[in-house]
């Protein structure tokens, strides 16, 4: 599938501008959220929400590192996380919402 | 595929489509009857004799693998690639059309063997002949207990407490028949006919069998019921997260990178433990918070898992496993470190020679009817350095499912016993040690054995819960489900198909 540039015209973008603020791992489990959030197989969940079991049946990463990796995503703004270990919920930020609906296409 | 972020997003390098298609070049060949991505097609000795191995397998798997399952569609991931993002997909299969294949991580160019006496010296495309024994015994060790697991857990799906649970069964269970696949590659691959005669006897161990045992003692117990396999997927697939570790460090490449991709599956393996050990924590603290309850035999009255029980399994499953370790002092972990075979958990991120030949390393054995430390040479007490980094994860794990008594407002907490404590390997073996660290008489541990570890009755208790749940978004009494849906609804997704 043809990658979808989220850059705007102006040549800024929330999420481009966060993410280079976190690690690569932290970047790649962002992806994997934004995948995750809009088609994630456990059903039913409000659009956009995510929940630990898809996210780490879906990337290769242990359960102390998901945590750790999610804490930084959470730091630098793009991710929200609610409910308790283990039942979160993770969700984008609305300002990463906004740019969510032409990255996850 | 499901898109990824691309490049521009990503970042560290990738600054064009073109880079990370180079990236994606070690995805994985599905048109060979046997998918990798070692160019197997090149090799056609070696694909003969792996296409030779392959009926054996899938009769190994039909002999020994879930029963009652082969018609069944199961919603499964599958390795595409062997980078971390975006490196599966998922979709309905029967488990016998699996395509179990092999897969190594991509070659670094310019890789060095990075500890003992050949440091610096590039790693090893071909198994040096002074090390070939040792390392094929390493490879078989490992690769025993993959089709072990597989035998000891094929009961569990007549008891699943869910679909989503059988699901996560069954995906544990044909990533270690890849596993198996794994280390088949290497010994067909670089050990000639001893490795293929290994590779036979590998289908021919059976799990618990008198006459022809698995290897290791763990490997050759039951498990009868799903509380065991969630203690059995925390606790032991995670000695077997260590050991792939210390092997991905070796300076035989091939088997390094075959590691490196292997562990990639088994963290999932180890969520599923975690995460079925806190769901049953949550039901369980839920109806204690909610009924006020506080007496084990009240949460038993109610068809539930209480928190003293949860703990003797924990007992149990910890300490059987830090045995899977082996003794303190090895002299055998030594020439495995010094050979560069097998290095430490983190070699690379840990600041010394990566030698050791004057360091020591702290361990403790009993001396005079005490618990004594002791500083022994570091060389020789590799196995119980990796066993410590395996019990610092470890407690991570129970720290977060102590959350959840936390939570709800109950006091109790699970811990960890003291590393003594029922112990038949190593500097323990053959001393009684209590939970909390004490040296105690025979006596003394007979009469407390039922307190710290599960008793018959416990497990006859624990059997009885286990009724078998397949109605899509059902869940047994015993366990929550993995997330809490909208509004309580029950969470729907057909994780297995019945024919």
């Amino acid at each position: 599938m043809p990658f979808t540039n989220p850059v705007s015209n102006e040549g800024s973008s929330f999420v481009r501008d966060r993410l280079q603020t976190v690690s690569v791992p932290a970047r790649k489990l962002f992806a994997v959220i934004l995948r995750e959030a809009y088609r994630g197989p456990i059903r039913p969940k409000s659009k956009g929400i995510a929940t630990p079991p898809e996210i780490l049946e879906a990337c290769g990463l242990d359960v102390g590192e998901f945590y750790l990796l999610l804490n930084r995503l959470k730091e630098a703004g793009l991710i929200q996380v609610s409910n308790a270990y283990p039942f979160e919920e993770i969700q984008l930020t609305p300002e990463a919402a906004v740019e969510a609906a032409t990255l996850a296409e | 595929m499901a898109r990824v972020l691309g490049p521009s997003l990503i970042g560290n390098g990738y600054e064009s489509m073109a880079e990370i298609a180079e990236t994606t070049q070690q995805a994985i060949d599905y048109s060979q009857r046997i998918p990798n991505n070692v160019h197997l097609s090149t090799d056609r000795t070696l694909q003969r004799a792996l296409e030779r191995w392959q009926p054996a397998f899938l009769n190994w798997w039909d002999e020994t693998g879930p029963v009652h399952t082969s018609s069944l569609q199961v919603y499964l991931r599958t390795a595409i690639s062997v980078d971390r993002d975006g490196w599966a997909n998922f979709g309905y299969v029967r488990m016998p059309e699996y395509r179990w294949g092999i897969f190594l991580t991509p070659r670094e160019e310019n890789r060095k063997v990075n500890f003992g006496d050949h440091q610096g010296e590039a790693a090893w495309q071909e198994v040096p002949g002074e090390y070939r024994s040792t390392l094929r015994r390493i490879i078989v060790t490992q690769g025993d207990t993959e089709p072990a697991s597989v035998e000891q857990q094929k009961l569990l799906g007549a008891t699943c407490p869910s679909l989503y649970d059988l699901r996560n069964l069954f995906q544990v269970n044909v990533e270690e028949g890849r596993h198996l696949w794994a280390m088949v590659y290497l010994l067909h691959r670089y050990f000639g006919r001893d490795g293929r005669e290994e590779a036979e006897a590998l289908l021919q161990r059976r799990s618990g069998d008198p006459n022809n045992p698995r290897i290791l003692t763990a490997f050759n117990e039951k498990t009868s019921h799903w509380l065991a396999f969630f203690m059995f997927t925390f606790f032991t697939d995670r000695d077997g997260k260590f050991q792939l570790c210390a092997l991905a460090e070796s300076g035989f490449d091939p088997l390094a990178r075959t590691t490196k991709f292997m562990l990639t599956e088994e963290a999932h393996h180890m969520y599923v433990g975690e995460s079925g050990v806190a769901r049953v924590l949550e039901r369980t603290c839920e109806l204690m918070h909610d009924q006020k309850l506080t007496d084990p035999s009240q949460v038993r009255a109610q068809g539930l898992i209480d928190l003293e029980t949860l703990q003797r399994f924990v007992n149990f499953h910890y300490s059987v496993t830090l045995d899977l370790f082996g003794a303190d002092i090895s002299s055998n972990a030594a020439t495995f470190y010094t050979g560069g075979l097998k290095g430490r958990y983190g070699e690379m991120k840990i600041n010394d020679d990566h030698s050791l030949a004057s360091d020591s390393y702290l361990t403790q054995e009993v001396e005079n009817g005490k618990i004594v430390d002791h500083q022994v040479p570091a060389l020789t007490a590799l196995n119980a350095r990796l066993r410590d980094d395996y019990t610092c994860e470890i407690q991570a794990g129970l720290d977060r499912w102590n959350r959840i008594p936390e939570k709800f407002g109950i006091p109790f907490r699970i811990t960890l016993p003291h590393p003594g404590f029922h112990r038949k390997i190593g500097n323990f073996a053959g001393q009684y040690v209590s939970p909390d660290g004490k040296l105690i008489s025979k006596e003394d541990w007979e009469r407390h054995v039922t307190e710290w570890l599960p008793s018959e009755d416990d497990h006859e208790y624990v059997g009885l819960l286990m009724r078998r749940v397949v109605e899509p978004g059902k869940f047994a009494n015993w366990i929550a489900p993995p997330a809490k849906g909208i509004n309580g609804m029950p969470l729907e997704f057909e994780y297995v198909r019945f024919a």
